[in-house]
């Protein structure tokens, strides 16, 4: 922004706070500098109203309430102004150690728009008396970050607009067009949703901000839906993870090479005394078939010894992976030769 | 700074000045993260600004008095503007977050502060109450860790790394915990390796709070090191899978240079690996879900291994 139009902006906020009544466009074109104009100019009215309409959605943005009115009823065109009870920041009094959470929470965000905003709001407390430190940083802190579609979506959530956006679900083979009522955001173990009524399946659907791909656009007027009271937008993303019940614990036996499979050491209950061959390692496992995979990862350092059950799933599983390295690699050679 | 901010900035500057009269201008500026020439235009600036009229009794006036600075006519610009909603939202949300950060010292702190911040924000934090966060981890060693941070003594540790699949032991000098991508972490100067390294919580088998007070070097504290830096190395293997769609969540996991979707709904994925072992590992453990392309030598190694296992389960 330029420094004129730092000044005129300035100026407008201080004259608009110091009147009581709403001013016309015309007569704060006569009275702040940087507007004056001839009016009687098509042109140069034009260029008038495009600027301060600018300005206005500036001020907006900053969070300066800019109200819009009349006099009274004989007042044909509206006018504008700044209450001072809506503009003004209430106190606020934060002993030091509040202060030091606020300036070390404020650091928190790694996304340089939220970063930027949390840096606003606190010059805003600053100056409100408040004395935030550099400080040190915390013992313990969450790195916060959001996904590129997460500005679209809140401010649709904001002002009830439905969006549409291109998703890849977790199983899908291609994006598809999702429309939805966004009700609202959620943050899951690092990880962030939007949650809404999905318009093309007339439910309540929780899609990853991360994989929604290309741009998130608003369709159609503000206020267009009602957000469901106390819906709790958590209980719907944890559903979107609920995991199938687990089986009943078992034992296997598995031998490992020695020094080998750490990462299958560590989770073993029982080590018995080292053999020739190996150690003998006692483990718990709930599916048979998603442990054997667990151990395929592990290779020929480990061998499963009991039970049969998951011998059988574990050979069945190397018998597959080996048939992709073993027929289709003298194929592939062929056709290439 | 962006151009926004600096509108922010010099609005502000008033009630800033006016809360503490006769500030130095150089310990103003620092607190402003600017400049004290920027600071100095700032204030010139709003010399220009004031009520109608513009006349010497309308406009801002500011006293300097060698080294500082009070505002001596305000023109009606008392108190800061209100937070926006962008603001309050980042503010309310990183507060609200850290909040349910388990290991903190000073809960209630944090809890009062949100408080207050949501009461001045007012409406403007209407829209945070529209997202919802919950405990990022669920650990309790991260109370324990948290702990030891604070404790400030140097431990031993055994830790797990899954990239090598091989557990050492090592000294480091804690530095803060972390909690990022649904994990807890320990920063930490590691002692072999002489570099600030992360350590999940969740592989740190073992621990041993040392007598020694931890002797981190005054440039680690700042470090913050990425846990996918390591994998985007071009010096790494390249390798090329072809994964199907139940197991396209390795494109999540790891950095990917590469990945695209096949006419028969499987994906190509082209990645660095650390080593051709870690890649041997990757893929068995993806079963039948994946299939290594290349290199040659990761295809030779997946056939000799399962070959090799499977003759044991002839019987």
């Amino acid at each position: 922004m330029s420094r004129l139009r730092t000044e005129r902006l300035v100026n407008l906020v201080i004259c608009l706070l110091s009147s009581r009544r709403y001013l016309t466009a015309e007569k704060i074109a006569a009275t702040v500098p940087g507007y004056a104009h001839d009016a009687a100019d098509t042109r140069a009215h034009e260029a008038f109203q495009r600027k301060f309409e600018r300005d206005k959605a500036e001020l907006r943005r900053l969070g300066v309430p800019l109200e819009t009115g009349t006099n009274s009823v004989f007042d044909s065109e509206p006018g504008y102004r700044i209450a001072r009870r809506e503009y003004e920041l209430p106190e606020v009094r934060l002993t030091p150690d509040e202060a030091a959470v606020l300036g070390a929470a404020a650091r928190l965000w790694q996304h340089s728009k939220l970063a930027a905003d949390a840096g606003d709001g606190l010059w805003k407390l600053r100056a409100a008396g408040v004395d935030i430190r550099g400080g040190e940083e915390p013992d313990v802190a969450p790195v916060l970050t959001v996904d590129e579609a997460f500005a679209p979506v809140m401010t649709a959530v904001r002002e009830r607009r439905e969006i549409r956006f291109e998703y890849l679900g977790k199983t899908d083979d291609a994006s598809a067009k999702r429309r939805l009522q966004p009700w609202g955001l959620a943050c899951h173990r690092g990880r962030w949703y939007v949650v809404g009524l999905d318009l093309d399946r007339d439910a309540t659907r929780c899609f990853r901000l991360s994989r929604i791909t290309g741009p998130v656009r608003t369709a159609g007027k503000a206020d267009a839906y009602r957000i469901p009271e106390g819906v709790n937008l958590l209980d719907h993303v944890a559903n979107f993870h609920a995991d199938v019940p687990e089986l009943p614990a078992r034992r296997a036996t598995i031998l490992v090479a020695p020094g080998r499979a750490a990462g299958v050491r560590r989770r073993a209950e029982q080590i018995s005394a080292r053999q020739a061959d190996g150690d003998r390692l006692v483990l718990t496992f709930h599916d048979p078939r998603r442990f054997a995979a667990w151990l395929a990862g592990y290779g020929a350092d480990v061998t499963v010894l009991e039970p049969p059950e998951v011998r059988k799933e574990l050979a069945t599983l190397l018998a597959d992976i080996a048939a992709k390295y073993t027929e289709t690699a003298s194929t592939r050679h062929e056709v290439t030769a | 700074m962006t151009s926004a901010s600096h509108l922010s900035r010099v609005l502000n500057l008033v009630p800033y000045l006016l809360a503490r009269p006769g500030i130095r201008i150089d310990a103003a500026a620092e607190d402003l993260g600017i400049t004290v020439a920027e600071l100095r235009d700032d204030l010139t600036l709003l010399w220009m600004c004031g009520l109608p009229g513009y006349g010497p009794g309308d406009l801002i006036d500011i006293a300097f008095d060698d080294d500082t600075v009070t505002v001596t006519y305000d023109a009606g610009m008392t108190r800061p503007v209100r937070l926006s909603p962008d603001e309050a939202l980042a503010l309310v949300v990183a507060l609200r977050m850290l909040a349910d950060t388990p290991g903190l010292s000073d809960p209630d702190a944090v809890a009062r502060t949100l408080e207050k911040v949501a009461a001045a924000a007012g409406d403007a934090a209407a829209s945070a109450a529209r997202i919802s966060v919950s405990s990022t981890v669920d650990d309790a060693q991260v109370d324990v860790f948290s702990g030891i941070v604070a404790q400030g003594h140097a431990v031993r540790l055994t830790y797990y790394s899954a990239g090598r699949d091989t557990s050492s032991e090592r000294v480091v000098d804690p530095i803060r915990v972390v909690i990022a991508d649904d994990h807890a972490y320990l920063h930490a100067w590691c002692r072999r390796a002489e570099d600030v390294r992360r350590f999940r919580l969740d592989r740190i088998d073992a621990y041993k709070v040392l007598d020694e007070p931890a002797d981190i070097p005054p440039h680690a504290r700042d470090h913050t090191g990425s846990p996918g830096a390591a994998f985007a190395d071009a010096d790494l293997p390249r390798i090329v899978l072809r994964v199907d769609k139940s197991a396209r969540w390795i494109t999540e996991q790891y950095p990917c240079e590469f990945s695209e979707p096949q006419p028969d709904g499987s994906w190509l994925v082209t990645m660095r690996a650390r080593d051709l072992e870690w890649a041997k590992r990757l893929v068995l453990g993806l079963g039948t879900e994946a299939e290594a392309l290349e290199p040659p030598r990761l295809r030779e190694m997946l056939a000799a291994d399962t070959l090799a296992t499977l003759a044991r389960y002839d019987a």
